[in-house]
């Protein structure tokens, strides 16, 4: 090993190319990228963690080699799946630029780390987990191992060749990849929002299945309030519930202060039986 | 218990690892639920607890660098007490949040311990010795595991007998008042979905889902085809706004 490594120190630049296994080897590595997730850097060690395969490959020499790594130790973090990208961008520039694209490596990925979380966020954990767990969750409610199952594929299906088409594609294609994928974002975006948009919309009136016992009497007559409910709109009890969260969020309240209120609001109407 | 309690903490070991690691989603409740069910020989109790903490806590994902309750020592914990004391999907969400507020605690906790392994990898990265920063990164799998092991075997392990007599001290009407809350919570988790996606011009594909379920009672899969067709047909008829084709779109 260490017989080989000095020979490729004395070798030309020319043969500064990765291979296909390197690649490999990222996407592989990206499996544990976050699992020394830290409040002072974030990922940075994990991004090293990635990247060694790359620095081992092009570079040979002890300073080369601390130059790279040290510059994958500065603060980093982003959405997982769609740091693939970033991956394979960095990849490409260590194999092209080496040391002396330090800033450049080191300024492409402080530029790309905040838009992508805010699109990986969106698409894959807003977006496409919810949507997953949410049709798993309905089949579990009713009795069905199925529901745990299908979930889990249906997320995995798409999260990991997404993570390996990033690197690949990251890699391959570089900086026209960003700029092409611009647009294409945008479309991603819109109908990745109307399917969730619509799908939400379905599953609202089972999956928060509140109903009221609650009973008017007039005279000797009693009615029960769902029936009036029901009248004017079936299900009108969820979507209110759901619409109260939406308008709470827009109010900049945390997502645990609203599960805290909802719980009480339950807990209260529930024990003046105005709520089943 | 002893066994029970080993093997749900090493439950929740994987799970943390997927989450900091593949992200497969195996960290999330409705999957550690269901899991906690098999192994304590409750499958169909599992599943029952699993699918309602995952929906109420729809909303509770990392994102961003703030960390929220965690729903790995949450569900486990959750699931295990619905079980074992056999009140089932109550119990599971009266034990299941405060037991996620202590994973939160324990992630806060490991972020800040990680912190110092920074300094660490600086120094061997300062060597170019690519081998110590790699072990430093990994050596980060050992203290999640301990943040999230001890929590859900301490639970399993000592909390079955004070656990079971506080549950059973709750009067009635708190325990339908959780049992109520599991279906009124999930609202939460579609409202921040809501928030998330939707623009003026894109409220009216809620509306039509909603409908569509509530009135034809049309099945969920059915609906995400027909959102897809619709949606293509959307993006088709939407002119590209400055586009980046330039004008002649």
């Amino acid at each position: 090993m260490s017989a080989v490594t000095a020979n490729r120190a004395s070798a030309p630049p020319a043969e500064r190319k990765l291979t296909r296994g390197d690649l490999l080897a990222v996407f592989a590595r990206m499996h544990l990228f976050q699992e020394s997730l830290n409040f002072e850097r974030m990922e940075a060690l994990g991004y090293a963690f990635v990247m060694a395969p790359v620095i081992r490959r092009l570079y040979h020499t002890k300073e080369e080699r601390a130059m790279a790594l040290k510059r994958h130790l500065e603060f980093f973090n982003t959405q997982v799946t769609v740091c693939s990208v970033v991956f394979g961008l960095t990849a490409a520039m260590e194999e092209q630029g080496g040391n002396e694209a330090d800033r450049a490596i080191a300024g492409m990925k402080a530029g790309l780390m905040g838009p992508l979380a805010g699109i990986g966020d969106s698409l894959i954990w807003s977006t496409w987990q919810p949507i997953c767990l949410s049709l798993g969750a309905a089949l579990a409610l009713n009795g069905n191992f199925l529901g745990p199952i299908l979930a889990w594929v249906l997320f995995n299906i798409v999260q990991v060749s997404a993570k390996y088409y990033g690197v690949m594609a990251g890699y391959h294609q570089g900086i026209a990849l960003l700029s092409r994928l611009k647009g294409q974002f945008e479309v991603v975006t819109t109908l990745a929002s109307i399917v969730g948009l619509m799908v939400i919309g379905s599953l609202v009136p089972s999956l928060v299945g509140v109903t009221t016992p609650a009973v008017v009497k007039v005279g000797d007559l009693t009615i029960g309030i769902q029936q009036i409910l029901d009248s004017i709109m079936p299900n009108i009890l969820p979507l209110g519930f759901t619409l109260f969260a939406f308008w709470l969020i827009r109010r900049k309240w945390s997502p645990l202060n609203i599960v805290l209120l909802l719980i009480a609001i339950s807990l209260v109407l529930t024990a003046f039986n105005w709520l089943a | 218990m002893l066994g029970a309690a080993i093997v749900l903490g090493l439950l929740a070991v994987l799970a943390i690892w997927d989450l900091w690691g593949p992200q497969s989603s195996l960290f999330a409740p409705l999957i550690t639920g269901a899991l906690t069910g098999v192994i304590l020989g409750d499958p169909a109790t599992g599943l029952a607890v699993a699918g309602t903490l995952q929906l109420m806590w729809l909303g509770l994902v990392s994102i961003g660098a703030a960390m929220p309750p965690d729903t790995i020592t949450g569900a486990i914990v959750g699931t295990a007490f619905a079980i074992i004391t056999g009140q089932g999907v109550s119990a599971g969400i009266a034990v299941g949040l405060p037991a996620a507020v202590i994973g939160q605690m324990m992630q806060n906790l490991s972020m800040t311990v990680l912190s110092l392994w920074m300094h660490r990898a600086d120094r061997y990265a300062e060597q170019g010795d690519i081998r110590a920063v790699e072990l430093c990164h990994l050596s980060g799998m050992l203290v999640y595991a301990l943040s999230r092991f001890l929590p859900v075997f301490l639970a399993v392990y000592l909390g079955a007998g004070p656990v079971e007599r506080l549950l059973n001290s709750i009067p009635a009407w708190v325990i339908d008042g959780l049992t109520v809350s599991g279906k009124v919570v999930p609202a939460l988790g579609f409202g921040l979905l809501l928030s998330l996606m939707v623009n003026k011009r894109l409220w009216p594909f809620f509306a039509i889902g909603f409908v569509l379920a509530s009135i034809v009672k049309v099945p969920t899969l059915l609906v995400g085809i027909l959102a897809v067709a619709i949606g293509i047909v959307y993006i088709q008829l939407t002119p590209r706004e400055s586009g980046s084709q330039g004008q002649s779109e």
